[in-house]
C-alpha cells in the first residue's frame, strides 16, 4: 500500500484524516470520563451509610439537670449536658484561662457560637471527642484536683485536655481547639433533633 | 463455499424451528401452579399505581412478608408522595425514612403457626413473575379441609391464610363436590364463584392487586426508569461514536483499497 | 511539552524497550489485510476481559462473601451503592457476552485453521484459557448465592464424588464441608477474584505473544509471510496500527452498542443472563423444580445428562464426567487431528464442510436441550449430539486427509 504513491487522486486527505482522528480522540475521552463517573459515585456514603447517619431525635426532658447524656450519631458520641443556672452563670468567668472564649477557631453552627454555645442555654450539645487525639472526654466536677481554674467540665483521660461547660477548652493542654458542634434543632422544648439544621420553610 | 454460505442459514433456520416445536410439544406445565397465569400489563411509570399498592402492601403485607433489600425512602423518592404524609401514613412501626421495610416477626414462631416462615418479598416478581403473584393473589378459595379454610390454584396446599378476604369476599370452586381428593377438585375447579361478598366489587379488588403487583414490580427493581432513561442516553452517544469510527476507518482504508 | 514528551519516551526506552514493543505489536505488526467479520472477536473478548476485571474489582468493594450476607449484599449494591445496580448488570451480562464472544473466536479458530502449524501453541493456549473461563464462570456462579448458584455449584461440585476409590474424600476437600456452605463460598470467592484472574491475564498475555511471534490467519488460510517486498514486509500484510486499529475501534463501538443494549434495556435477558431462581435465597433443604445452568455450560450438562452408559463397572454419572472433559480435551489436539493440506473451510472438502456444520449444530442443539427439563425423547437427541460432537474430533484424521481439497491461492483474496 505503500506503492504507487505519486498518482494524484492518491493523495492522502489529511485534513480530514486530522479531523476525524481529532474528533474520534475528543468523543472516547468523552465517553471514557463519563463511563467513570459510575464507578466513581459508587465510593460516595451510599443509601446504607446515609440510613446510618440520618439524624437522631432525643427526648432530653428525662435528663437530671447537671446530667449528661451520650447518643450516637455518625458513630461519634454526641453529648447532650443539661446545665445547672450555676454551671451556666460560671462560663462568664473563665475567659482569661480558655484558648478561645469565643469560639472564633472552632466548629459550630451560627445558632451555637455565643459564649454558652448552644441554641438553648440550657442543653449543652457537643460532639465528645476530643479535638487532640479523639478520645472521648469525661464530664467531671471539682473533685479532679487537677488545676486552680478548673471549675469542673470535661476532662479527657488520655491526655488531660480540659474543657469548659460550654466544651471550650483550656490554656495549656494538648488539645487545640474547643469541642465541635453538630447541627441540631429543636422540635419541641423536650424533643431534639441532631444531625441536621432546622429546614426553612415556606 | 458458496452452496455452504446458501444452506447455512436454512440450517439454523431448521434448529431453530426444531427447537420452537420441542417447547410447544413439551409444555404440558402450566405457568402458574396448576392453572395458567392471568395477565397483566405492568407500567412502571404509573406512580400513582405504586402509591396505592404501597398503602396495601403496608397495611395487609408487611405485618408478615418482610421487604428487607428495601428502603422506604426509595418509594419516597420515586413516587414523589410528600414525605410527611408517607411517614404518618406508611411507616407503621414508627421506623425512620432510611429504613428498610423489614418486620419484627419472629422467624422461629413464624415456622410454628404456618409451618413455613413467611418469605421475604422484595424480588418475587423476579424470581417468579408479575402474573403470578396477580393469579396468586386472586385464586384463594375456600377448602374446609385446611388449616386456614382456604386453597390455592396456584400454591395447592398454600400455608398462607387469605389475608385480603375483607376485600374479595370468599370464592369457592363453581362446581365444588366432583373430585375426591384436594388434587382432583383443583382440575375439576375451572372458575370460582363468590360465595361471600367482600367490601370491594371483584373489578375493584382485581384492581387492588393490580396496583400492589405495580408495587411489588417496583420494589423488585428500584432503578429500572434510571436505567432506562441513561440507556436511551449511552446509546445514542454510541450511534455517534460508530458513525465517526466508521469514517474513520474508511478514510484509513483508502491506502489499502488503493494499493 | 513536546519535547518533554519525547525526552520522557527515550527516557523510559533506554530502560524499558516500549518503543520496540509498540513496533512488534501494533506499529508495525503486518496482519493479513482480509480479515472478515470473523476476526472481531478476539478483539472483543479482550474488553470484556477488561470490562470483567474492572467491575469486579468494584463489585468486591461491597460484596460480602459469607452465607449469611452474600444474597442481601447483592441487593445492596443493586439499590443502596449508587450506580451499583449498573456495575452489577455489566459484570453479569460480561460473564454471558464473555462466552458468547469466545465460542465466536473459537469458531472462527476452527473455521480458517488458525490452529495449524505454526499456530499449534497459540491454540493450546486459548484453549486453557477458556477452561479457565469455564472455571471463573463457575466459581463467579455461586457468589450471589440464590438457588442457582446454590444447586448448580452443588450439582457440579458432587461430579468429583465420581471419582473412583477417593471421591468422597475428594469431594469434602472441595466444599470445606459436607454440603455446599460459606466455607465453600469464601474459597470459590478467593479463587474468583485472585486466582483465576491472575492466570487469565497471564495467559491472555502469552496467547498474544505467541500469536504476534507467527503471524496471524486469514481467511484464505495461507501465509503472507511467504511474499513479501524489497523491505521485508509482507505484501498482503498491512500495519495493525493505524489500519486495524481504526477497524476494530469502529467493530468495537457496534459491539459496545449491543452489549450496552443489553445491560441497560434487558439485563436479565429473558432469564438467561441472569435466571429467575436466582433472585431467590440459596435453601439447602429445597431444590428449585427445574435446575439448569447458566446457558454457556449446558451444552457439556446436556453431555453429563445423556451419558447413561455403565461400562467396565463404571457408574454413569463418572462416564458422564468423562464425557464431559473429553468434550473439552479433545480440542487441545485438534491440531495434530486435523491433518488437511490446506486450513481453511474455504479449500477444504464437503467431508470437513459437514462435519463442522454438524458439529457446531449439535453444540447449539446440545446447549439448548441443556436449559430443558429431561424427556426420553430429548435424552435420545442429546445422545446422539454428543456422539455426533465427539466423532467430529475423533474422525477428524479420517476426513480431513481423504477429502477432496481445492489448491488455495497463492495470495489473499
Amino acid at each position: 500500500m505503500s506503492g504507487n504513491s505519486n498518482s494524484t487522486d492518491n493523495k492522502v486527505n489529511t485534513i480530514r484524516r486530522r479531523f476525524l482522528v481529532a474528533s474520534t480522540a475528543t468523543l472516547g475521552t468523552a465517553g471514557i470520563i463519563a463511563t467513570s463517573i459510575p464507578f466513581l459515585r459508587s465510593w460516595n456514603p451510599n443509601a446504607r451509610a446515609r440510613a446510618a447517619g440520618a439524624p437522631v431525635r432525643v427526648d432530653v426532658s428525662k435528663i437530671e439537670r447537671g446530667a449528661m447524656i451520650s447518643v450516637g450519631w455518625r458513630g461519634r458520641p454526641v453529648y447532650i449536658l443539661r446545665r445547672t443556672p450555676d454551671q451556666l452563670s460560671a462560663l462568664n468567668q473563665l475567659n482569661d484561662v480558655l484558648a478561645d472564649p469565643e469560639s472564633l477557631q472552632s466548629d459550630q453552627p451560627e445558632y451555637a457560637s455565643q459564649p454558652w454555645r448552644s441554641s438553648n442555654p440550657e442543653y449543652l450539645i457537643v460532639i465528645g471527642l476530643c479535638t487532640h487525639l479523639g478520645c472521648t472526654p469525661k464530664l467531671r466536677g471539682t473533685d479532679l484536683q487537677i488545676s486552680q481554674q478548673w471549675i469542673g467540665g470535661f476532662f479527657c483521660p488520655c491526655h488531660g485536655s480540659l474543657f469548659d461547660f460550654a466544651g471550650r477548652v483550656y490554656k495549656g493542654v494538648p488539645a487545640p481547639y474547643n469541642l465541635p458542634i453538630p447541627p441540631y434543632f429543636f422540635t419541641s422544648p423536650t424533643v431534639v433533633i441532631i444531625g441536621e439544621d432546622e429546614a426553612v420553610t415556606g | 463455499m458458496t452452496a455452504m454460505r446458501f444452506f447455512c442459514p436454512y440450517f439454523i433456520v431448521g434448529i431453530l424451528g426444531l427447537m420452537a416445536l420441542d417447547i410447544v410439544a413439551a409444555t404440558g406445565d402450566k405457568s402458574c401452579g396448576t392453572i395458567d397465569c392471568d395477565l397483566i400489563e405492568i407500567d412502571i411509570h404509573d406512580k400513582v399505581a405504586i402509591q396505592r399498592g404501597a398503602h396495601t402492601y403496608v397495611h395487609y403485607c408487611l405485618g408478615c412478608h418482610s421487604l428487607r433489600y428495601m428502603r422506604y425512602d426509595d418509594i419516597v423518592q420515586y413516587t414523589g408522595i410528600d414525605e410527611s404524609i408517607f411517614e404518618e401514613n406508611l411507616i407503621l412501626d414508627g421506623g425512620n425514612i432510611g429504613d428498610t421495610l423489614d418486620n419484627a416477626l419472629d422467624q422461629d414462631n413464624a415456622k410454628l403457626w404456618f409451618g413455613i416462615a413467611p418469605p421475604d418479598l422484595t424480588l418475587v416478581t423476579r424470581d417468579h413473575s408479575p402474573e403470578w403473584v396477580y393469579t396468586f393473589l386472586r385464586s384463594f378459595y375456600i377448602d374446609e379441609t385446611k388449616q386456614w379454610k382456604v386453597n390455592n390454584k396456584v400454591i395447592p396446599n398454600v400455608a398462607m391464610p387469605h389475608v385480603l378476604y375483607e376485600l374479595q369476599g370468599i370464592q369457592q370452586c363453581a362446581n365444588q363436590g366432583e373430585g375426591q381428593d384436594g388434587a382432583e377438585k383443583n382440575d375439576s375447579c375451572p372458575q370460582f364463584t363468590l360465595l361471600e361478598e367482600g367490601s370491594l366489587q371483584p373489578q375493584e379488588f382485581d384492581a387492588t392487586i393490580a396496583d400492589l403487583v405495580h408495587f411489588l414490580v417496583f420494589v423488585g427493581e428500584p432503578y429500572r426508569v434510571e436505567r432506562e432513561r441513561l440507556g436511551i442516553y449511552v446509546l445514542l452517544f454510541l450511534s455517534i461514536m460508530i458513525g465517526i469510527t466508521w469514517l474513520l476507518k474508511r478514510e484509513y482504508w483508502k491506502d489499502i483499497h488503493r494499493s | 511539552m513536546k519535547r518533554f514528551l519525547i525526552f520522557l519516551r527515550d527516557w523510559i526506552d533506554a530502560r524499558l524497550p516500549i518503543v520496540q514493543a509498540w513496533d512488534t505489536h501494533m506499529g508495525k505488526y503486518y496482519a493479513p489485510k482480509n480479515f472478515n467479520f470473523w476476526y472481531f472477536f478476539g478483539v472483543f473478548s479482550l474488553v470484556v476481559l477488561v470490562i470483567q476485571l474492572v467491575t469486579g474489582i468494584w463489585l468486591t468493594m461491597n460484596y460480602v462473601p459469607s452465607e449469611e450476607k452474600a444474597f442481601a449484599s447483592i441487593e445492596y449494591i443493586m439499590r443502596d451503592v449508587e450506580y451499583g445496580w449498573l456495575l452489577r448488570y455489566m459484570h453479569s451480562t460480561g460473564a454471558s457476552v464473555f462466552f458468547i464472544v469466545v465460542y465466536l473466536h473459537m469458531f472462527r479458530g476452527l473455521l480458517y485453521g488458525s490452529y495449524q502449524k505454526p499456530r499449534e501453541l497459540v491454540w493450546i493456549i486459548g484453549v486453557f484459557i477458556y477452561l479457565l473461563l469455564v472455571a471463573e464462570g463457575f466459581l463467579g456462579y455461586i457468589l450471589p448465592w440464590g438457588q442457582m448458584s446454590y444447586w448448580g455449584a452443588q450439582v457440579i461440585v458432587s461430579l468429583f464424588g465420581a471419582v473412583p476409590l477417593f471421591g468422597d474424600t475428594l469431594l469434602e476437600w472441595v466444599r470445606g464441608d459436607y454440603l455446599i456452605s460459606g466455607i465453600t463460598l469464601n474459597r470459590f470467592f478467593a479463587l474468583h477474584v485472585a486466582a483465576v484472574p491472575l492466570l487469565l491475564v497471564a495467559l491472555v498475555v502469552l496467547h498474544i505473544l505467541a500469536l504476534h511471534t507467527v503471524g496471524s490467519n486469514n481467511p484464505d488460510g495461507i501465509e503472507i509471510k511467504e511474499y513479501k517486498d524489497q523491505h521485508g514486509v509482507p505484501v498482503d500484510g498491512i500495519k495493525f496500527h493505524p489500519y486495524y486499529t481504526v477497524h476494530d475501534l469502529f467493530g468495537l463501538t457496534i459491539f459496545l452498542f449491543f452489549f450496552c443494549a443489553i445491560v441497560f434495556f434487558f439485563p436479565e435477558f429473558g432469564g438467561y443472563f441472569l435466571e429467575k431462581s436466582n433472585f431467590e435465597i440459596a435453601n439447602p433443604y429445597k431444590t428449585p423444580e427445574h435446575i439448569a445452568p447458566v446457558w454457556y455450560y449446558t451444552p457439556y450438562y446436556s453431555m453429563l445428562r445423556a451419558t447413561t452408559i455403565t461400562w467396565f463397572g463404571l457408574d454413569a454419572k463418572l462416564w458422564g464426567g468423562i464425557v464431559m472433559s473429553l468434550a473439552i480435551v479433545l480440542l487441545f489436539f485438534v491440531p495434530w487431528l486435523d491433518r488437511s493440506p490446506v486450513k481453511s473451510i474455504r479449500y477444504k472438502g464437503w467431508a470437513s464442510r459437514i462435519a463442522l456444520t454438524v458439529f457446531v449444530i449439535c453444540f447449539i442443539v446440545l446447549g439448548y436441550l441443556g436449559l430443558q427439563p429431561v424427556t426420553e425423547g430429548r435424552t435420545l437427541v442429546s445422545q446422539i449430539c454428543t456422539i455426533l460432537y465427539l466423532a467430529f474430533f475423533v474422525f477428524m484424521p479420517l476426513y480431513t486427509s481423504k477429502e477432496r481439497t481445492k489448491p488455495p491461492p497463492a495470495r489473499v483474496t
